[in-house]
């Protein structure tokens, strides 16, 4: 585990394996909710583990290279709150998911402005 | 002693003022910024326990009516957990891991940023049913199935709730991957996963835990519009069960999610102030991820009552969390041996912590025993158990994260003397307030109830828990001058006041843009500031 995140991910998934097979194999629950939901924390966590794995090499690499972030970013703020809209929109009405969907579209367009000028920078 | 460059990062002049602060991208004023905003629905939530309390001072209805008191329980569980307790733990991440590493920024601040305005917004969108024709939520922060369809529960505030809920889940997952993925690919050279603070170990399983549990919440709050709005999703007994499944497996994960990260600072007041590092490091991480992936197992403890689960199992994984627990009580008790202690304002709250959740823990385990279980649910015993673990722990394990680190993120003190007011009001006010509640359910009182009947010894009871809520509020403003103090005072901390064992207390207080401007200390341990210091008397 010393120097690899992949390995805590793994040991957190066979502790939860484990707990699922004894719910199983020992007392016989079958209760779909109760088998599926700790199988699926186990996918979710060794697919973290493998992304972990190949992230950690590649920024092995880059962590320390200078980088360039913009200290604001507006377009983040736009796409959290027009978020909040759209949900919203699903109670108060139609009008307010398009005026999020539309603030949505313009923070991803900004979003996508500032990680091309990030690339450029580096 | 050798030491590596810190972290380089190449960025736009900062902008200053609170416009900048709302979009930065810098994690610390992120951190601050979602720090901040979940501790104002602190005080909103703690304005609601207020009021009930002051209801239940006295038997019969004085201030609130039936429904208002259900909307006032719905809110003040909710905010605690989903606005309160979760960001503030994560936000703590957010300001501290990067600094603790060795890094320069938090992994994908933008979805952070983007994270924070979810939260506010949620919280918002939650609150905003009080200003409903037919008021907020009245639900529970749990909103079992039927009780919250729509024939039960017709309010919009209650549908504007389940929204704002979606919401601060939703947040909470993007803070959770963006505090994890920084601790996986930005830490700094030397810094391998055996070298992490502790802290961020207990910030490692806390996010594992939130990216497993949340989205069943998603997934069942989701179901839950979907079923207010057109029905035919749960129907029957077996709907009420499936609902509770996918609800408790994210909301008893959630009371760990909110208790690690303040068990780390904990730890990591109680090794800088008994002037040694963290005893038996290594069983302590075996342990955190033992204890997280038992109470991902434990879900089923909620529903003892309800013959749907298999009650055997859920004891067993229930009281057996009480083994990695003691390790981490095992730890701290053996950091302290023989330890130069020093009671400043951090470690007495940590020590407060140590004695309250035990209390906490303890009583958590007869619940876990479905015998003892069968008579205490749903009664004051188990809101007095619940809140000796949540106030016990992870308020006094926040209030020791804001004595610790308050010198590191602002550069001034905080008056000790305040804090010593603050610790003592707190203990005296939490365990009045708290303690009763014990004997109250024991006795029968059920919770979520406006009223009961006069002439009882529960009058008695329920006077001493409310004038304790006093009390708490008092302590509460106490801290509130304190602060107040500190930035007008502006007393300079330095870098390192109280000689602190991580890097962060490696560079200025508080940090500078790039956290680290000049070499990073070497990383040879999870403590490379007492290395250090080790070195130093060593040679001398």
């Amino acid at each position: 585990m010393s120097g690899r995140p992949g390995v805590a991910f793994l040991v957190w998934a066979a502790l939860l394996g484990l707990l699922a097979a004894v719910l199983w194999a020992v007392f016989a629950e079958l209760d779909r909710l109760s088998v599926l939901m700790p199988a699926f924390a186990v996918a979710l966590t060794a697919a973290l583990a493998l992304g972990g794995w190949r992230a950690a090499r590649r920024a092995a690499a880059r962590a320390f290279a200078p980088q360039a972030d913009p200290d604001t970013s507006w377009p983040a703020v736009l796409a959290g709150i027009s978020l909040v809209l759209v949900l919203l929109g699903l109670e108060v009405g139609t009008f307010l998911i398009f005026i999020g969907g539309g603030l949505f579209v313009a923070a991803a367009g900004g979003l996508a402005r500032e990680w091309r000028a990030e690339r450029r920078a580096r | 002693m050798t030491a590596v460059d810190a972290p380089r990062t190449r960025v736009a002049p900062p902008r200053r003022g609170l416009v900048g602060t709302l979009a930065s991208t810098d994690h610390k004023a992120l951190g601050a910024g979602l720090f901040a905003t979940a501790f104002a629905f602190f005080l909103a939530a703690g304005v609601l326990a207020l009021l009930m309390r002051f209801e239940l001072a006295r038997p019969h209805l004085q201030l609130l009516t039936l429904h208002g008191y259900d909307e006032l329980f719905t809110l003040h569980g909710s905010t605690m957990f989903y606005l309160f307790a979760t960001p503030i733990a994560l936000a703590a991440g957010v300001y501290l891991v990067p600094l603790q590493i060795g890094a320069a920024r938090l992994r994908w601040a933008r979805l952070a940023l983007a994270a924070w305005w979810m939260t506010i917004g949620g919280g918002l969108t939650m609150w905003l049913g009080f200003l409903t024709e037919q008021g907020a939520a009245d639900v529970g922060w749990y909103a079992y199935w039927p009780l919250s369809d729509m024939p039960s529960s017709p309010s919009v505030g209650t549908d504007y709730w389940i929204v704002g809920v979606l919401l601060a889940a939703a947040a909470a997952i993007a803070l959770a991957a963006c505090v994890l993925a920084t601790i996986v690919t930005e830490r700094a050279p030397g810094m391998t996963m055996l070298r992490l603070p502790v802290f961020c170990w207990t910030m490692v399983v806390s996010c594992l835990m939130v990216l497993t549990a949340f989205p069943a919440l998603i997934v069942a709050m989701g179901l839950l519009l979907a079923q207010r709005q057109w029905g035919g999703v749960y129907s029957g007994s077996a709907g009420a069960f499936d609902y509770q499944h996918l609800f408790w497996f994210f909301g008893h994960p959630v009371v760990y999610v909110v208790f690690f990260p303040f068990l780390g600072a904990v730890a990591e007041a109680i090794a800088t102030f008994s002037g040694r590092r963290w005893f038996g490091y290594k069983p302590f991480v075996v342990s955190l991820l033992l204890f997280a992936a038992l109470s991902m197992s434990v879900w089923g403890h909620h529903m003892f009552t309800t013959s749907a689960v298999e009650n055997r199992y859920f004891s067993l994984t229930s009281t057996a969390l009480l083994v990695p627990a003691g390790v981490e009580y095992f730890d701290a008790l053996a950091t302290m041996w023989r330890g130069r202690i020093r009671l400043a304002t951090p470690m007495l709250f940590a020590l407060g912590f140590l004695v309250l959740f035990a209390i906490g823990g303890t009583t958590g385990i007869w619940v876990a025993s479905p015998p003892l279980d069968y008579h205490v649910t749903d009664s004051y015993f188990v809101v007095a158990h619940f809140h000796y673990t949540l106030f016990g722990g992870s308020v006094m394990g926040l209030f020791t994260a804001i004595y610790l680190w308050w010198p590191k993120v602002t550069g001034t003190l905080l008056s000790e003397r305040l804090g010593r007011w603050h610790f003592w009001l707190t203990m005296i006010g939490m365990n009045l307030t708290f303690f009763p509640l014990f004997f109250l359910g024991w006795d029968g009182m059920p919770r979520r109830v406006a009223d009961y009947a006069p002439g009882t010894s529960w009058s008695t009871l329920n006077a001493l828990s409310s004038a304790g809520s006093a009390l708490l509020a008092a302590s509460v403003l106490v801290f509130l001058w304190n602060v107040r103090r500190s930035w007008r005072r502006r007393a300079p901390a330095g870098p390192d006041p109280w000689g602190g064992q991580t890097l962060e207390w490696a560079t200025d207080s508080p940090p500078p843009r790039e956290n680290f401007t000049g070499a990073l200390p070497a990383v040879r341990s999870f403590a490379p500031l007492q290395d250090l210091r080790e070195a130093a008397e060593a040679s001398a």
